[in-house]
């Protein structure tokens, strides 16, 4: 992706282009697609109007010409003023169900507490305008998404129950996250996922979401900041579309593992320590001394090269 | 070797036939010299040897031309390669690889030669012209006689039997051109090679020829015959044979050898007047003065410590080989380029630090290029624009341009004026302003005689009118005629400044035929010489 | 063997090795986002050019990219770590006064907070664009592209005369434009402007005109264009065939460096494409009976110099398919890892500083150049 984006791109144009404001990393978000679950999550598979009022103005690509536009739009750069949206296929829902053509990845979602339920957000997690305010809930769904199913977090955002025994400082604010890392049928091949937690951040004031949950979690995002990846899972792969798939069945509530909640000594122990200790230093605690090794290994072959290279140019003038 | 059969070359948009009826025969082994006045379509006759008149050029050609057997009516210029070998008269334009020796073999690649006799062909040539060493430099970096002889290599390569040169001199400086003379020279005598070539700068070449080629351009006919036949008419002549013509000798002499053989009676008849000084009254007011002047590119001093005056009513010429500073000085008193030490003061200003618009009120530059100035559709165009650049009264540049140079057309594109023309009609839009100060840069590259000798006019009029005038020239002839103080320059410092009498007569690399001639008498023009002798008559 | 396949035997290296071992290292760069990989595969680089550059003017290129470069990373965090607001991490190195945008101006931001995350992110990436250009520079400074263009197929001939020429053609259209413009100086002009630019232009081109035909005329009068008598249709089937071929090249290239792009449009493409083209090229090279002065030899040396590319590049991709993690880092305040057969391929990429060939020394020549060169540029800017 990277080296062909760079041949078409002339240079500071590009340069420019990628680190706007998702500009171009945006573009999945097109009026063919169908919008669903803008205010309510029973609305499924209804069409968005091609000039939906929270529609982005962003959308400068039509999907159907670029093959990343086939990943999902959701959590992508949250940046812009892009509503976060359902990933959809250039093509028709049902003959993608028919095919078995589905994509798995993190869904963003927000507790409505006057409906409580949850609502498929349509403001990205990292938007700079839009900052989430204390006392909010926010959800994420890792889930396999084939036509325009729709998986919400398996548990209700009760926020006293995640932070209610949290307190926020003088510029701080208290938001409560629901990370529901999905069923084993949602999960990529070879990895399991970790039970749901709510846990909940104290982060400062002009933190947007995805820096509050940083603050909670690792979070791996890909070149143009869609989430990927929540405490390491999945260990790799962003928004990949799959094959071969039926839509998964039906999701039950589960209970969540809470801080200081007893359950969490038996399933959570791994998300706990995440929960408990920041994010670099749960990545430096993981250094091995090989890692270190070919690092330093590294280093030396670099300097070698490079005080080398300067011997010789001036040994040659 | 070459013959030409009732050639008449007439193109599209020229109501007269360019060439007309010229039937010619050139032997093989000769250096046939063409001269002629600039326009009288020498380039076009050259052009007719390899074919590129008319298939290259356009225009149509009754007659026929055969070289080698072969008519170029039937052969292309490309399929005559073997036989004939064309440079241009800017040979840096022909240039099509970036190396010497790529250069050289270019021909023999289209011909398909083999590559073991490409490369020892190569080898020879280079060692033919004495380019050996400069082999894997690009050809840009080369100077101009090192480029013209390239230009010459990388046609000799494919063993034509006729070389044909456009104006191979006229734009080197004295060095140059004698290195590029003393390569035909060899070419000649040593290969067997039949040469063609046209020039203005006769006096350089006239005494290698052993043909000579008039095209008056006028519609009378082409003589061909020898050197001392041909000059005894031509309107065209090097000051060794207007010597001649003024002492009445017969034959004319062609070389300063010659004459000096033969000096013995106009020494006698000179003796007993004194040649005149030629220098300017220095107790005019001074123009613009240079006091230490450093002027460095990227380091390296191309102007050093020059402390110089510039009068008004004398004119100065700055002499020196290529590189030696001389536009860079002419560059420093306009502002072109800024002092690193020292100074310069034109007319009171400092030129680095004022606008051109004041610059030019007080000393003007006409550049080594006249056309780089030049950019309106017509002359009357280029007039108009002259006056409201500097700001004076429309028609001035106009009026000036009538005084200076009646003929030219004011409704003509700039691009189709005369070399000399186009000299004059730069100088008229520099002279807009009245700059009392007027430099020129190369002013007679590409001029014919008549040429010169109308801009001779010009200089001693403006300096009549008390103008100062410094030209920056490798013409010793030139400088011989009008200059009233030379200055010489070398590496960037000057050397010698005095009167043109005390510096060019001793010098080997200055001094004027006439001087050479009279040596160590101090005379330096015919002019003078014809004077001198019409009042001995009188008296 | 022959003398030239021993590397010790002093020559210039095929211009036609280098680039190929030149884009190795490019591809392998665009596989990774990893700092301290990038700079490996920019030492591999810049080593074997101080190794094996010539004294050519060219030679110092290099130099000129990696200064690029620099510009290159620091625009790219300004404008990404700076200005927009997008991926901002939590440890911030100062919380700038916010200045409010206008609603268009969404997804930018002057001021605010500005993280370790962002600023490392950008520079990342800024470093691998950084790297991939220098890659270019170094082949820039290796390699002649006057001469890589001497080395043309038979059937490409004209094409490659074309491009010397607007090589040398371009310069001095800049050293003209230069001349001239100095000159309207001379008129007394001060301004600028759209009627300076005619001013310029109009003698500019006058020259480039006259001498472009001069050109024409010489060229043509020393040879250019004799060719064997081809029919039209046998020359027009040639021309499609290396373009078709040249275009399937393109788009396999594509395929194959684009992660998104599905499989056929990759390798099966680009073998299709050389296929034609390599076709065309025979094709039309029977057609044009022309010699070649002192061809560039193609011996072991660049075979070697290009499998070091070739090998770096593949190492890259192994990495990048083996260990995403270490080849694009998820978390920017990571340490980076360093797969062991990355440090081995970017050694492998600078092994062209002992398998290629030293450069021949012609310092006595080159002492000229340099004089000349000097001069010229004298002449240039006086």
């Amino acid at each position: 992706m990277a080296l062909s984006r760079r041949a078409v791109g002339i240079l500071l144009l590009m340069t420019f282009a990628s680190a706007g404001p998702g500009v171009t990393t945006s573009a999945g978000v097109s009026t063919t697609n169908p919008v669903t679950g803008t205010t309510s999550a029973s609305s499924h598979a209804s069409p968005a109007p091609p000039n939906h009022p929270t529609q982005p103005t962003a959308a400068v690509r039509p999907a159907a010409l670029r093959p990343a536009a086939l990943r999902p739009a959701a959590l992508r750069p949250a940046a812009g003023p892009t509503a976060t949206v359902r990933p959809a296929g250039v093509e028709p829902v049902d003959r993608d169900i028919a095919a078995g053509k589905g994509f798995i990845y993190w869904g963003f979602y927000k507790w409505d507490d006057e409906t409580a339920s949850w609502a498929f957000s349509l403001v990205g997690a990292n938007h700079p305008k839009k900052l989430p305010k204390d006392g909010d809930v926010y959800g994420f769904r890792f889930a396999l998404i084939v036509g325009s199913d729709e998986r919400l977090p398996r548990a209700d955002g009760d926020f006293d129950a995640i932070c209610g025994s949290e307190e926020a400082g003088e510029g701080e604010k208290r938001i409560a996250f629901v990370l529901d890392y999905g069923t084993q049928a949602d999960a990529p091949d070879g990895e399991t996922p970790p039970d749901p937690r709510g846990v909940c951040a104290t982060a400062e004031e002009d933190f947007t979401v995805q820096q509050a949950l940083q603050t909670v979690a690792t979070v791996r995002t890909d070149e143009s900041g869609l989430i990927c990846g929540i405490d390491d899972y999945p260990a790799q792969g962003c928004g990949e579309p799959v094959t071969g798939v039926s839509a998964p069945p039906a999701d039950q509530q589960v209970a969540l593992d809470l801080p200081g909640d007893d359950s969490s000594e038996e399933g959570g122990s791994a998300s706990d320590e995440d929960a408990a200790s920041s994010p670099d230093d749960s990545s430096s605690d993981g250094i091995s001394t090989g890692t270190v090794l070919t690092l330093v290994l590294a280093g030396l072959v670099i300097l070698t090269l490079a005080v080398g290279g300067f011997v010789l140019s001036r040994r040659r003038r | 070797m070459i013959v030409f059969d009732q050639v008449s070359v007439t193109y599209a948009d020229t109501p007269s036939p360019t060439l007309k009826d010229v039937s010619l025969q050139i032997p093989e082994g000769e250096l046939c010299l063409v001269v002629g006045p600039t326009g009288s379509g020498k380039s076009t006759l050259l052009k007719c040897i390899n074919g590129l008149v008319p298939h290259f050029t356009g225009g149509t050609l009754a007659g026929q031309v055969v070289v080698g057997g072969r008519s170029t009516r039937s052969h292309h210029p490309r399929d005559l390669v073997d036989v004939v070998g064309y440079v241009g008269q800017d040979p840096a334009a022909g240039f099509v690889s970036d190396s010497v020796e790529d250069e050289i073999a270019y021909g023999m690649e289209s011909l398909s030669i083999a590559p073991a006799t490409m490369r020892k062909r190569v080898e020879e040539t280079l060692d033919l012209l004495g380019l050996a060493d400069a082999r894997h430099r690009p050809v840009a970096t080369l100077s101009g006689g090192q480029q013209q002889r390239v230009a010459i290599g990388s046609v000799l390569t494919t063993h034509p039997r006729i070389l044909v040169l456009d104006e191979p001199t006229s734009a080197l400086d004295p060095q140059a051109a004698e290195e590029v003379l003393a390569t035909m020279q060899r070419l000649v005598h040593d290969l067997g090679l039949t040469v063609v070539l046209a020039e203005h700068r006769l006096e350089r070449v006239v005494q290698y020829a052993d043909q000579m080629l008039l095209v008056p351009g006028d519609g009378s006919p082409v003589t061909l015959g020898t050197p001392a036949e041909v000059m005894r008419e031509s309107p065209l002549a090097p000051p060794v044979v207007e010597l001649g013509r003024a002492a009445g000798w017969s034959p004319l002499p062609l070389s300063v050898r010659d004459a000096r053989r033969r000096v013995a009676g106009l020494r006698e008849a000179l003796a007993g007047s004194a040649a005149p000084t030629h220098s300017g009254d220095p107790a005019h007011q001074v123009l613009a003065s240079t006091a230490g002047l450093v002027v460095s590119y990227g380091g390296a001093p191309a102007v050093r410590d020059v402390t110089l005056q510039v009068a008004a009513g004398e004119i100065v010429a700055v002499m020196g080989r290529n590189g030696s500073g001389k536009s860079t000085l002419f560059k420093a008193f306009v502002g072109l380029v800024k002092p690193s030490g020292g100074s310069v003061t034109a007319g009171g200003l400092t030129p680095g630090r004022s606008r051109p618009s004041q610059v030019i009120s007080a000393v003007g530059l006409v550049p080594q290029n006249p056309s780089d100035i030049l950019y309106a559709d017509s002359v009357a165009d280029e007039c108009a624009q002259a006056d409201s650049d500097a700001d004076v009264a429309p028609g001035t540049a106009a009026t000036l341009l009538k005084t200076l140079a009646p003929g030219v057309p004011l409704n003509c594109h700039p691009g189709d004026l005369s070399e000399g023309q186009r000299l004059i009609l730069a100088l008229c839009v520099v002279m807009a302003a009245a700059p009392p100060l007027l430099l020129l840069d190369e002013p007679t590259r590409g001029l014919d005689y008549g040429a010169k000798r109308r801009l001779v006019r010009v200089l001693e009029r403006l300096a009549r009118t008390g103008h100062g005038v410094a030209l920056a020239t490798h013409d010793v002839e030139l400088v011989a005629e009008v200059a009233t103080r030379v200055v010489v320059m070398a590496d960037g410092e000057v050397v010698a400044n005095g009167p043109t009498a005390d510096i060019v007569v001793s010098s080997p690399a200055f001094a004027p035929q006439v001087a050479k001639i009279l040596a160590p008498d101090p005379w330096l023009t015919v002019t003078d010489i014809t004077a001198a002798l019409a009042s001995q008559a009188a008296s | 063997m022959r003398s030239v396949d021993y590397p010790g035997y002093a020559r210039p290296l095929h211009s036609g090795a280098w680039w190929l071992w030149g884009l190795g290292l490019a591809a392998a760069a665009s596989r990774t986002t990893n700092p301290v990989l990038c700079l490996l595969i920019l030492a591999a680089a810049g080593f074997v050019v101080m190794a094996r550059r010539s004294r050519a003017p060219w030679a110092y290129a290099f130099g000129a990219f990696l200064k690029l470069g620099l510009l290159i990373i620091a625009v790219r965090i300004v404008l990404q770590a700076v200005l927009s607001s997008q991926s901002q991490g939590i440890h911030v190195i100062v919380d700038l006064p916010e200045i409010p945008l206008p609603a268009w101006a969404a997804g930018l931001k002057l001021g605010g907070l500005i993280t370790w995350e962002a600023v490392l992110t950008a520079f990342s990436q800024g470093l691998q664009l950084a790297t991939i250009i220098c890659c270019v520079g170094a082949v820039n400074a290796l390699a002649s592209a006057q001469r890589l263009l001497r080395s043309v197929p038979g059937a490409l001939y004209e094409v490659g005369v074309a491009a010397v020429v607007a090589l040398t053609f371009a310069p001095q259209l800049v050293s003209d434009a230069v001349r001239v413009r100095s000159a309207q100086r001379l008129r007394g002009y001060d301004g600028g402007g759209l009627a300076g630019l005619r001013r310029t232009a109009m003698p500019v081109l006058e020259g480039a005109l006259g001498r472009s035909v001069e050109l024409a005329a010489a060229m043509d009068s020393r040879g250019y264009g004799r060719t064997t008598d081809v029919a039209v249709g046998a020359r027009r089937f040639t021309a499609a065939l290396v373009f078709t071929g040249v275009l399937g090249v393109a788009v396999g290239m594509y395929g194959l460096l684009d992660a998104s792009v599905t499989g056929w449009l990759g390798l099966p493409m680009l073998g299709v494409g050389c296929l034609l083209a390599a076709g065309g090229l025979v094709v039309g090279g029977r057609r044009t009976r022309r010699t070649r002065y002192r061809p560039d030899p193609w011996a072991l040396p660049e075979w070697l110099v290009v499998t070091a590319g070739v090998g770096c590049a593949v190492m890259f991709f192994v990495v990048a398919a083996r260990s995403p993690g270490a080849a694009v880092p998820a978390y920017p305040l990571d340490i980076p890892q360093v797969p062991v057969l990355a440090l081995v391929g970017a050694l492998v990429g600078a092994l062209p500083a002992v398998l290629a060939p030293p450069t021949p020394d012609r310092s006595p020549e080159s002492g000229a150049v340099g004089q000349a060169a000097a001069g010229a540029s004298e002449e240039l800017s006086s």
